[in-house]
């Protein structure tokens, strides 16, 4: 579970990030104990997941690990579990959907926000594969990096938002509590 | 105030408009359906905005609430009593000071920067509703970016009265995808969405949709080669409090019946009328 | 401020209980429509409502909406059987006679409508409060099970879904019947009873035979958490339309040649709405829409009575800046035809 005040601060926070991509922005620290090393991608998950939507888990170490996580996920939110093609989020861990993010829900043309957020734990934010990015939200261009994500993710995912508004929306969330958002509506070089 | 849950709407609710405000920011100039609660004020007279601003409030928030530009306007005072009821949140009329800013159709006139939301009150976030009364219908023109009917009415206005006549909800292009309702705000506060280092949130609470423009988005009002956007002309006149000659202004009557022009910014009117002394000229 | 005791005690209370008994009998039919408009069962709360808003249903029902919104959802009911209604009040259109009899119960319907000026100095008594608990209420076959038996009733297009909740999820067209269904039990009396009317006149094709109209008490009933049996939690008044959407002049029948219902189904006594319920029920499926009251988006936007009034009285609001920039057109437009 997550406080009031406290969801309503990381909501900011990962408002702040979404609205401008590639802005590092810090979350506050709050006491939690999940079964993963970093904490900080349930802030997130607390903040948002509710019974009316539904999240997966991809790349955890094992079989034992993601049922653990699930549990933890569901017991807190009363969030189900659900197919990947119907998750509305997605925690992703190994840096990579490795090639999954295809069958991910990207919305329709007149429903484009019926479509799902990934969440990313990464090693460390500022560091590692540098982007280039621009569009809404960012004063011109900005480079940002990111240690602990695969160049094919970065790849298909470009892929998977190319035919905007249609798309995934993400958010990296690295062990020191750093954030840092690129809606589908950004463009990414690197 | 006992009862109640902080900011008014329970956590199930906020979630629900969290998400939705994510999605907008993420698509800008979309519109995103949401369940729209009753709330203890009428539709129609805020409930949107008032989502917005209850779903993102919090402690260390500063709230501005303003209709017509004006901080001292019934329904603004209405908004701001319940939402300090629940919040407990400093209030200010000082927009320099204000992290949220909730409007009624204006933007104030002073610099806004990257710490500051705006929120919209939207009566009506459909911007093709005027040639189109069918939701399904608007909704399929969005999706496949056709908004052809749009580019006939304006040309018909200017076939038949010299010019288009959109005055305040004036049509704009976002992000070069999304034809988008700036709210009933005059021409005169288009140009400021452009390229903005400030978030700007939309909210209908009766129509139940919320939509949003980045800071730093393209915001584009539709115009012709030969027809293009203009803002309202005050053929000169300036504010008979401040002397400002570069505001937005509205008819008014002095006591004995003379015309006069006033700021519709009241609080950028009392500073510069505290700086510039009575009826001082504006530089 | 100190504590201050009531005094007068127990004659107060009493005589106090009298009088918001007399207001209850006498204004229960708009205490049924504020519960059906406010979409709220709670009748003591209606009545508060109604007082606190001088009289003003539309404004009781804002009140009621706005309370609903604030409390907790703990769970849902089981679907009402109106089977088990206790009914007060049963009539039918379609046959003379029906299962049980054409009973008339509480109704105008048959009175003339003379102002009885003497009433106005009359206190009412407290009458009589009799109950029959223990006793079962009779039951009555439903007019449309004996048409059902007959092959004549066509089977319901959607079945056995998860209700669409209005309140929860954004309404998208075109609606599912549930949809629609919750959004009629919570419309607006007079707007409902507009388009119903206008559909009978001849904009729509919908102008149906009344099966059967009921007016009782179903009880509440949900799954208990732990023994997973039907627990009946308390009884609500009720009143069902079941209208035949076929009758006079044109005979409209499905493919397979079978008769469609159109439903109502609403708080309290309030068989103006059942009724326009189960025509606009009836209108909104229609598969070609023509008219009004068969365009979805026409109906559902608009029989709101919260929305449309907080909208129409939103007018009241200022507007002058947007008049300013509006102004500014139209001396633009002068000065263009010079």
């Amino acid at each position: 579970m997550i406080g009031i005040f406290d969801a309503q601060l990381v909501f900011r926070k990962v408002l702040d990030a979404m609205a401008r991509p590639g802005k590092v922005v810090k979350l506050p620290d709050i006491s939690l104990n999940p079964p993963a090393e970093n904490k900080y991608p349930f802030f997130i998950l607390f903040t948002l997941l509710d019974h009316e939507v539904e999240f997966k888990v991809l790349g955890a170490k094992n079989m034992g690990n993601t049922e653990k996580m699930s549990r933890y996920i569901t017991s807190n939110t009363r969030s189900r579990e659900s197919s990947l093609e119907d998750a509305d989020f997605i925690l992703i861990y190994g840096g990579s959907s490795r090639g999954r993010i295809h069958e991910m829900k990207r919305g329709t043309l007149e429903y484009p926000d019926e479509s799902t957020t990934l969440i990313y734990d990464v090693e460390r934010i500022g560091t590692g594969m540098l982007l280039t990015i621009s569009g809404p939200g960012i004063r011109g261009e900005r480079k940002t990096a990111i240690d602990g994500i695969e160049e094919e993710e970065i790849r298909d995912m470009d892929m998977v938002n190319s035919e905007f508004p249609l798309g995934v929306d993400a958010i990296f969330s690295d062990r020191y509590g750093n954030i840092l958002a690129l809606p589908r509506s950004t463009k990414v070089r690197w | 105030m006992k009862g109640y849950n902080y900011a008014f709407l329970d956590e199930f609710t906020k979630r629900e408009i969290r998400r939705k405000i994510l999605k907008a920011v993420a698509i800008p100039g979309y519109q995103v359906p949401f369940a729209s609660r009753e709330m203890p004020i009428a539709k129609g007279w805020g409930t949107g905005g008032l989502q917005v601003t209850l779903s993102l409030i919090g402690d260390s928030d500063v709230l501005k609430v303003i209709d017509q530009g004006s901080d001292d306007s019934v329904n603004a005072i209405n908004i701001k009593t319940l939402v300090q009821h629940t919040t407990d949140v400093k209030l200010t009329n000082d927009t320099k000071e204000a992290s949220i800013i909730q409007t009624r159709h204006r933007i104030p006139e002073e610099y806004l920067n990257e710490d500051q939301t705006i929120v919209f009150q939207v009566p009506f976030p459909e911007p093709l509703r005027t040639v189109e009364p069918s939701e399904q219908l608007t909704r399929r023109m969005h999706a496949e970016k056709d908004y052809s009917k749009i580019w006939l009415y304006l040309y018909e206005n200017i076939v038949q009265y010299g010019d288009i006549i959109f005055g305040a909800r004036y049509p704009v292009m976002v992000n070069e995808r999304y034809l988008m309702d700036p709210s009933p705000i005059p021409r005169w506060d288009i140009p400021r969405l452009h390229n903005a280092a400030f978030l700007s949130l939309f909210c209908a609470g009766r129509e139940k949709r919320v939509y949003a423009i980045p800071p730093y988005t393209k915001v584009e009002p539709l115009e012709f080669e030969d027809y293009k956007f203009e803002v309202e002309n005050f053929d000169g006149k300036v504010c008979a409090r401040c002397g400002s000659g570069d505001t937005f202004l509205t008819k008014s009557v002095d006591d004995k019946g003379n015309e006069i022009w006033l700021c519709s910014d009241t609080s950028f009117c009392e500073k510069r009328r505290k700086k510039n002394g009575l009826f001082a000229k504006s530089g | 401020m100190g504590y201050v005791a009531v005094e007068g005690g127990e004659d107060a209370i009493n005589n106090a209980k009298k009088v918001v008994e007399i207001f209850r009998r006498e204004n229960r039919l708009a205490i049924d429509q504020v519960m059906g408009e406010g979409s709220l069962y709670a009748p003591e709360l209606a009545e508060l409502a109604i007082k606190q808003a001088e009289g003003d249903l539309v404004e009781a029902s804002f009140l009621i909406r706005a309370y609903r919104s604030t409390l907790p959802r703990i769970g849902y009911s089981e679907p009402i059987d109106t089977h088990d209604m206790f009914v007060s009040r049963q009539i039918s259109s379609t046959f003379k006679d029906i299962p049980g009899g054409q009973i008339l119960g509480a109704t105008r319907d048959y009175t003339q409508r003379l102002l009885e000026f003497e009433r106005s100095d009359e206190v009412e008594e407290e009458g009589e409060e009799s109950s029959d608990a223990s006793e079962d209420p009779p039951k009555f076959e439903k007019v449309v099970d004996v048409m059902r038996e007959d092959g004549l009733i066509a089977e319901p297009l959607e079945n056995s879904e998860e209700p669409f909740d209005i309140t929860r999820d954004s309404l998208q067209f075109p609606l599912s019947r549930s949809a629609r269904l919750q959004a009629l039990a919570r419309g607006e009396n007079g707007a409902m009873l507009a388009l119903a009317y206008s559909s009978l006149r001849g904009y729509g094709s919908v102008h149906p035979t009344i099966a059967e109209l009921r007016v009782g008490y179903v009880k509440v009933k949900i799954k208990h958490p732990y023994t997973k049996n039907e627990v009946s939690i308390g009884e609500i008044l009720a009143t069902e339309c079941e209208g035949i959407l076929s009758g006079v002049g044109a005979t409209m029948l499905s493919e397979d040649a079978k008769f469609s219902l159109g439903y109502g189904l609403v708080f309290g006594q309030n068989e103006r709405k059942a009724i326009s319920m189960a025509i606009l029920d009836g209108t909104t499926s229609v598969k070609e829409p023509e008219a009004p009251s068969e365009d979805q988006e026409f109906v559902f936007y608009h029989i709101d009575g919260v929305d449309a009034m907080g909208f129409v009285e939103h007018l009241k609001l200022p507007h002058y800046v947007t008049f300013q920039s509006s102004l500014d057109r139209v001396k633009k437009a002068k000065e263009a035809k010079k």
